[in-house]
């Protein structure tokens, strides 16, 4: 045998199992007349891992916010069960079981992360420099570069203090991709309202610090790295954090806003009333204004503890 | 009388890491991974060949005596149909003349 683990082995087999999946969804959306750009895995595999070892755990996918319903229901056809872990609204996860004991996870996106600018807008900026990339048997699309590149950066931020994989994806990104490229994902980003994210999602590494500065990304973020870098870090805390970073009355407006008006899905998922039929939906929606006033003093109260100057 | 080996097409994935193969069965969503010897070998199944053939392959390759070699073949032809992914044919023939 080579040198490689068994958990490599695995990890190689899941991903094999993941594309068969991507390839069955993406076919199976076409079908419907529901395009959908894939992100990360493959993309970021192919591009960023010539070399391989990239491997991955589940399919990304992402649609129009119009047709994001038609898309939840082709995946229930496939067998994917009720979303889980749906407690963000810009994506779903579904779930499939598999006769190997491992379930194959569709995460759908309606929007990502961090993007500030309304889920229509986000998905015409990106959708429209798509490329393609072969998954299996199938071309399937996947975002251009510059938005991958902006996506990455934004993914590394998402995920600072779980693994080091999404900080090595960007670190490869920032390598990998033309000055260029990044003066457009710098040009997106700051479209759809997500430039500080982008500046502190780069802030992370210190190539891409460098890079922020030469981009002219201002780092206003240096809040949301301390809060998120924190072991005291929850949800309250860092959105408050993300309302104080809001670059604009606008973006303070949504950020207040979009959290009251999550769908049914997202709704069902996190309050146990809204499972009790439409009149129980309808109680939540009307509690809903309650429930997030009552994290912002808990929420206020962990953020300065974290950012208190020691 | 001769085994014909032939490996099983449908609903599997093939990716190499290296020098090693990993198959990943569709239908049971399970893998298996073959070292580099069981890696030279599988494309010569997936092609169809004879035990012998896949006998005196494994003997060019690395210089074993035959019966290394071909406690090394059944080894490996064993293996993978146990886990389903071979099609033998007892006859000699091909089963896919074209």
């Amino acid at each position: 045998m080579a040198g490689h683990s068994q958990a490599d082995l695995v990890a190689t087999a899941v991903s094999m199992a993941v594309d068969h999946v991507t390839t069955e969804v993406v076919g199976a959306l076409r079908r419907e007349r529901i395009t959908s750009i894939l992100l990360k895995g493959p993309s970021v595999a192919q591009w960023l891992y010539p070399e391989g070892g990239r491997t991955y755990g589940d399919t990304d996918l992402m649609v129009s916010p119009a047709d994001f319903t038609r898309a939840t229901g082709v995946l229930t056809g496939l067998g994917f069960g009720d979303p889980a872990h749906a407690a963000v609204d810009h994506a779903h996860t579904y779930r499939r079981p598999t006769p190997g004991g491992y379930p194959l996870c569709v995460d759908l996106h309606r929007t990502l992360p961090y993007f500030t600018a309304p889920p229509p807008e986000v998905w015409q900026a990106l959708s429209s420099g798509t490329q393609t990339m072969r998954v299996g048997d199938l071309e399937v699309e996947v975002l251009g570069v510059p938005e991958r590149c902006l996506h990455l950066a934004m993914h590394a931020l998402q995920h600072v203090f779980e693994a080091q994989g999404p900080c090595e994806d960007l670190r490869r990104a920032v390598h990998a991709a033309s000055e260029e490229q990044w003066v457009h994902a710098a040009g997106v980003g700051r479209a759809l309202g997500a430039e500080d994210a982008l500046a502190a999602g780069l802030c992370l590494i210190p190539e891409g610090q460098a890079l922020s500065t030469r981009l002219g990304l201002t780092s206003r973020r240096r809040g949301i790295l301390r809060i998120a870098a924190s072991p005291e870090a929850e949800g309250p805390a860092y959105q408050m954090q993300r309302f104080f970073d809001a670059s604009s009355p606008g973006e303070r407006l949504r950020l207040l806003v979009n959290p009251l008006f999550v769908s049914p899905t997202v709704m069902r998922q996190v309050s146990p009333l809204a499972r009790r039929g439409r009149i129980g939906l309808s109680l939540a929606y009307a509690a809903r204004p309650f429930v997030l006033l009552r994290r912002i003093g808990p929420g206020l109260a962990t953020r300065r503890r974290i950012l208190k100057p020691r | 009388m001769t085994d014909f080996i032939l490996a099983r097409r449908d609903d599997l994935e093939a990716r190499t890491v290296d020098s090693e193969l990993v198959l990943l069965d569709l239908r049971t969503q399970t893998y298996m991974s073959l070292n580099k010897t069981g890696a030279e070998l599988w494309p010569l199944m997936v092609e169809g060949s004879e035990r012998p053939a896949l006998v005196e392959a494994l003997r060019t390759r690395h210089g074993l005596t035959r019966e290394v070699a071909e406690r090394d073949v059944d080894a490996l032809v064993a293996q993978l149909a146990d886990a389903g992914l071979l099609q033998t044919e007892h006859n000699g023939a091909s089963p896919d003349p074209e």
